[in-house]
């Protein structure tokens, strides 16, 4: 059993009938370090990190963990957690139950926000959107993965939550490889060590804040 | 049920009975694993994506076996 401590994903191609949504897109996570993705809506962010998690099968994908020549990509979940854009715990599943499949400690939780405490035994359709996020949020970057991508972790969350999850990456990423993507893009900037900017189906790299204007995503 | 078909063609009504009393549970197996984000929560836990899809199939087939055990009992209870 190895311990990769890069995640590269090359050349990923994936089109549907009448559109081409990734072009030999790459991104790529290193240990100690939190990857950014910004780009506009439906240019293909939830998309890449769904090819890279197998659930969409792309016409082409390179994924390799370290420096394994082949990376065991249909059960990449034993070292990439996925918190997608929606739900991700199931509706009939209990906070503690989702917990303690995952190996994660709900005090944890319940540390990091006293109002969990009485959730443990409560399903996702019984809390808000905000409090489902940050309990889903929370259980992946506390989960033993390697590598966390993080698609859009900031919706419907308070800013002060905001803060603390932030606080929460920057203390994570000391042992793990964070990516994450969201449109709260200030806050994005303010966390990642390494930014990219998806247009067109292919990724940038990001260095200041008019290459984010040539890019279209921001207007100034 | 196909053995059992061409051995004692008098079991095709019982069998087809059965087999549509699993419908329902397939429909609702499929559904629910197909919602949004749920396959996540099973991908993160190691599961492949095929693995995943092929999970409603089997627990059908787990219990249509279970169903055709129970009817075998109680017919030989019966009898």
């Amino acid at each position: 059993m190895y311990s990769p401590n890069t995640l590269l994903v090359d050349s990923v191609h994936l089109e549907f009938p009448g559109r081409t949504v990734l072009q030999s897109a790459y991104i790529t996570s290193t240990t100690g370090r939190v990857t950014g993705l910004l780009g506009r809506n439906g240019c293909g962010k939830s998309s890449l990190f769904k090819c890279i998690m197998g659930a969409v099968k792309a016409q082409n994908i390179f994924v390799r963990l370290g420096d394994e020549r082949d990376t065991d990509h249909d059960h990449i979940g034993q070292w990439v957690k996925y918190l997608p854009q929606y739900s991700l715990i199931p509706q009939y599943m209990t906070l503690g139950e989702a917990f303690s499949l995952y190996g994660v400690d709900y005090d944890g939780l319940v540390t990091f926000d006293t109002k969990f405490h009485p959730f443990q035994r409560k399903a996702p359709s019984q809390l808000s959107g905000g409090e489902v996020r940050i309990a889903e949020t929370y259980l992946i970057l506390n989960s033993d993965a390697q590598f966390c991508i993080l698609d859009e972790p900031f919706s419907f969350i308070a800013p002060n939550c905001v803060e603390k999850i932030k606080a929460m990456i920057r203390e994570k990423k000391k042992t793990k490889g964070i990516i994450i993507s969201d449109h709260m893009y200030e806050d994005i900037i303010d966390v990642t060590d390494d930014l990219f900017v998806m247009r067109d189906g292919y990724t940038f790299p990001v260095k200041s804040r008019e290459d984010l204007i040539q890019n279209g995503y921001i207007l100034r | 049920m196909g053995l059992l078909v061409a051995f004692f063609p008098d079991s095709i009504p019982v069998c087809i009975f059965l087999k549509l009393l699993s419908l329902p549970v397939i429909y609702y197996l499929v559904r629910s694993f197909l919602k949004s984000g749920q396959i996540y929560f099973y991908i993160n836990l190691g599961l492949s994506r095929l693995e995943y899809l092929l999970l409603p199939m089997i627990v059908e087939f787990i219990a249509f076996i279970l169903v055709m055990i129970f009817c075998g009992v109680l017919a030989h209870v019966l009898s």
